[in-house]
């Protein structure tokens, strides 16, 4: 097994050597390059399906769009590298716009509104993370069931009716800097700190250790379950700032936002060669992930295709994507 | 050999011997959860009278009826280790799909046989995705779920319709009295205990569960036994599905939304784990009726349906964690 | 076992050995990690095909192509993890894909009250004391845990000759891994021969008859377990020379 990830610097390997006699082809298959070839074509296939995809106010909204899955896979990556999937993402999304749209209701100033959603995400991520490891409940049953919890308190806090925001610094994201939207550049900014983070710093590279074999990580004295809670309230964090972002871009906040979301962040990072049983993956990848999902969304869109079939097209894509991260991997037995 | 073996076992305690008879710490966990439904109901129809009325009970029947079947399904995905996550989506399209054919002129009996393959067809798939394409279960069934949804869209319109015919709604008759559907559940319930106490089958299930490794070396298919289970689940989802719709009397593309978190709940209140290897479908039977009479309960004391979801999902993380906190849990 | 050598790529994991072993006799094989001693079980289990080298049972040569031709042959391994079931009891454990039914009304049951019956039948011959078939394996001890995979291991072939143990002793206190050991000896009145990998030398060498120690890939030495000290025997697996002391 290639153990360069926990080393940090073959994340950016582009082709993994086979070290079981595995098919070249697959191997190729996963390799990054392949997943921008592939977001090329995409590219070029919606542009023929749509002649107003490749022009200049589409790619602008399509990376606003875009950057509410980015930042919430970046903070995913953390949690899935480390072996804890994150499937509560979508609830906090909803209830980051809620809190923060509450508080801006209840007459507090934007930047209340803002530390105060942010904070209450961090919270959510902390308590799966102590859930996992104090309760030492499976992560995925964890996070499902915070998923409920988290929607539930978006839908109860205003009693299922959404809520517009009217204020501007909290809509901030509604701005941008020159030609390119504040969401794309806290995207870009979200990304790069991730990177470094993740393949430079211990913390971010210990989450290969940890999700790759937890007992030899507690022998080797790496604190398990204190990174596990950090991982995982940085994927809650991060869902709180799309959250935010989505409910400032569209001024409103509606406690059914992003139903159904994990199944997309989980896709876009597993496309982007993060492997389902931790240990494995990148943050370029995920970035290509998320570019190809993000890109498929928004041509989807410009088609006319509803959500129904958007889903289940997202299925389909994660199926594929899953079944060539077993090939590689050995896959589930 | 004549000496005397030093006695290598835990000397046997009184506790032990008790734990031995009730048959282990899975019975206490059923009977635990039996109480607790007993307290239960005790007290919502204390702040509640009307909770016990016949007419209540038939409408808690009837949902824990659908929820049973189709946990039924999922129990024996647990127990041998894997998680079915599409049960909800299957329901849904069993149902769409008998009742469109249905209301398209086709007879009533093919209608709901062509609807209720519609369980098999998505179980095979699932168990191939899981042990052909080597996808994680959770995966598997969470994508088939989405695929699921969108064709049960395709095919219903886009929206839900009522189906007029008398015929169709028979699964709200009784037959002396009591519902069909509760025939259809006290049957499915002892085929499956029989099944799973006392066939080789069962037994190789509880196996695969435990250790899928020592099973293949014990010469088992285990792909085999896992494709077969995950059919089983189909079948038995696409019968709730039937099941529902004809209750509900709708063609309806949103029928059974969320319904697995709720089934898989009860199914962990009830014994079964993630870890796989344990389970009863006694426990499964408490578990949905405790889950039933809650939601039932909560609903009529006005708790509005938002509050919905945050109980279940501190529910199950509850239900979790006192199964895996004593046995030390996930690592 | 004649000669047999198997290598993976460049490494030379069995170079070479030669084992005999003689009837109801229990041989040990020692040596320290990576010196062969899985490997060459593995070449008479059937888990692996040996690159050169021979087996002979009784005299004649034998083909043990895989784990079915070893069983055939009477040679049971137990691994070191005994693929126990422990979510199942004692009875399940040792009927495992061999359940006794009993047919009703054209359907098969298991038959479970003669499983327990037959079972209790032969922990008692085999002298282990669980106080109840029923108990699911994750609450026996680890010395139980052992005699139950051993009970599985011999309960069905009447023909089974060579029991091989790998590590039977692991993680096993005084008191038990001596209760193994009993165990394991009094297997020899049923006519099995036995060979027993361990780390634990103590336990090992009041177990066996012989001992053989293999050193990278090599066998160093074979001896008589009588005659040879704890000191002798860690000496050969280190330097591959007895220190005359």
């Amino acid at each position: 097994m290639t153990q360069g990830n926990a080393m940090g610097n073959s994340n950016d390997v582009l082709v993994k050597r086979s070290t079981e006699g595995e098919n070249f082809v697959v191997n190729a298959l996963t390799s990054q390059y392949v997943l921008v070839v592939f977001l090329i074509i995409e590219i070029a296939i919606f542009s023929f399906l749509s002649p107003e995809f490749f022009t200049a106010p589409n790619l602008l909204n399509m990376g606003k769009h875009m950057a509410v899955l980015g930042i919430v896979s970046v903070g995913a990556t953390f949690g899935l590298i480390s072996g804890a999937v994150d499937l509560s993402v979508g609830s906090v999304i909803a209830l980051s716009g809620m809190i923060g749209a509450w508080l801006l209701k209840m007459e507090q100033p934007a930047i209340v509104a803002i530390v105060g959603s942010l904070g209450f995400c961090l919270l959510v991520g902390i308590i799966n993370g102590l859930v996992v490891t104090k309760l030492k409940v499976n992560p995925i049953v964890a996070t499902l069931g915070m998923m409920g919890i988290a929607r539930g308190l978006a839908l109860i806090w205003t009693g299922a009716r959404g809520m517009p925001i009217r204020d501007d610094l909290y809509n901030f994201f509604q701005g941008k800097l020159g030609v390119f939207s504040w969401p794309l550049i806290l995207l870009v900014f979200v990304f790069i700190v991730g990177y470094v983070v993740l393949s430079h710093t211990r913390f971010g590279r210990y989450a290969f250790a940890v999700g790759g074999n937890s007992d030899a990580s507690r022998a080797a004295a790496i604190p398990v379950d204190r990174l596990r809670i950090s991982y995982l309230a940085i994927s809650g964090f991060l869902a709180g700032v799309s959250g935010w972002v989505l409910a400032s871009m569209s001024g409103a906040a509606t406690p059914a936002a992003a139903q159904g979301y994990e199944l997309t962040v989980i896709t876009a990072v597993i496309l982007g060669g993060v492997s389902l049983s931790g240990g494995r993956g990148s943050m370029t990848g995920t970035i290509l992930g998320s570019l190809i999902i993000g890109v498929m969304v928004n041509g989807m869109t410009l088609h006319g295709i509803q959500s129904y079939y958007q889903l289940m097209l997202q299925g389909l894509v994660l199926l594929i994507a899953v079944w060539v991260d077993s090939r590689r991997s050995g896959g589930y037995r | 050999m004549g000496h005397q073996n030093q006695s290598t076992e835990p000397s046997e305690t009184f506790q032990e011997r008790i734990l031995m008879k009730v048959g282990g710490g899975q019975n206490i966990q059923v009977v635990g959860l039996l109480v607790a439904w007993i307290i239960l109901i005790i007290v919502i129809s204390r702040l509640a009278p009307y909770f016990l009325t016949m007419n209540n009970v038939l409408t808690i029947t009837k949902f824990s009826v659908t929820s049973f079947v189709a946990a039924a399904g999922m129990t024996i995905a647990l127990i041998s280790g894997g998680l079915d996550l599409s049960l909800g989506a299957t329901m849904m399209v069993a149902g769409v799909v008998a009742g469109t054919l249905f209301t398209n002129g086709i007879p009533f009996i093919a209608a709901l046989i062509v609807g209720w393959l519609v369980g098999p067809i998505v179980g095979f798939i699932n168990g191939t995705l899981i042990t052909r394409a080597r996808i994680n279960p959770l995966i598997a069934t969470l994508g088939m779920m989405f695929i699921l949804r969108g064709t049960g869209y395709t095919i219903a319109g886009g929206k839900a319709r009522a189906i007029p015919d008398d015929i169709y709604q028979w699964a709200r008759e009784s037959f002396a009295g009591i519902p069909i559907p509760v025939f259809i559940m006290a049957g499915i319930l002892i085929i499956t205990y029989v099944m799973l106490s006392h066939t080789k089958l069962g037994r190789h299930i509880y196996a695969i569960g435990g250790n899928a490794q020592a099973a293949r070396q014990a010469a088992m298919n285990v792909e085999r036994y896992r494709l077969l289970i995950y059919t089983l689940a189909g079948c038995l989802s696409s019968l709730a599905g039937l099941i529902l719709s004809s209750i509900i009397s709708h063609i309806d593309p949103a029928a059974a939304q969320g319904r697995e978190l709720e089934i898989a709940t009860a199914v962990l209140l009830g014994g079964a784990s993630l870890e796989g290897g344990k389970g009863t479908i006694v426990g499964t039977l408490i578990g949905v009726l405790f889950i039933s009479s809650l939601y039932n309960g909560l609903v009529g004391l006005g708790v509005v349906p938002e509050w919905v979801p945050f109980i279940n999902g501190a529910l199950l993380i509850i239900a979790v964690a006192m199964d895996q906190l004593p046995r030390g849990g996930w690592r | 076992m004649n000669g047999m050598s198997k290598s993976f790529g460049a490494v030379r994991a069995v170079q070479k050995v030669d084992l005999e072993l003689r009837r109801t006799e229990i041989l040990g094989i020692v040596g320290d990690n990576g010196a062969g001693k899985t490997t060459l079980m593995k070449l008479l289990s059937g888990v692996l095909l040996a690159d050169e080298g021979d087996i002979q049972i009784d005299g004649e040569k034998v083909l043990i192509e895989d784990p079915l031709d070893a069983r055939k042959l009477g040679i049971e391994m137990i691994y070191q993890d005994l693929a126990l079931f422990d979510n199942l009891d004692v009875t399940s454990n040792v009927f495992i894909g061999r359940e006794r039914v009993r047919n009703f009304l054209g359907l098969k049951f298991l038959n479970k009250r003669k499983m327990n019956l037959e079972t209790e039948e032969l922990l008692k011959e085999l002298a282990i004391k669980i106080s109840s078939v029923k108990s699911l394996v994750e609450n026996l001890s680890g010395g139980q845990r052992q005699m139950v995979a051993i009970a599985r291991a011999i309960a069905f072939e009447e023909n089974t000759k060579v029991l091989v143990m790998d590590e039977p002793h692991a993680a096993l206190g005084v008191a038990e891994a001596t209760t193994v050991s009993e165990m394991i000896r009094g297997l020899r009145d049923h006519g099995l021969s036995m060979i027993v990998i361990s780390h634990r030398i103590p336990e090992l060498l009041s177990l066996v008859d012989r001992v053989m120690v293999l050193k990278a890939g090599r066998r160093v030495a074979l001896r008589d377990a009588q005659g040879t000290s704890v000191e002798d025997c860690v000496n050969l697996i280190v330097a591959g020379a007895a220190q005359s002391s």
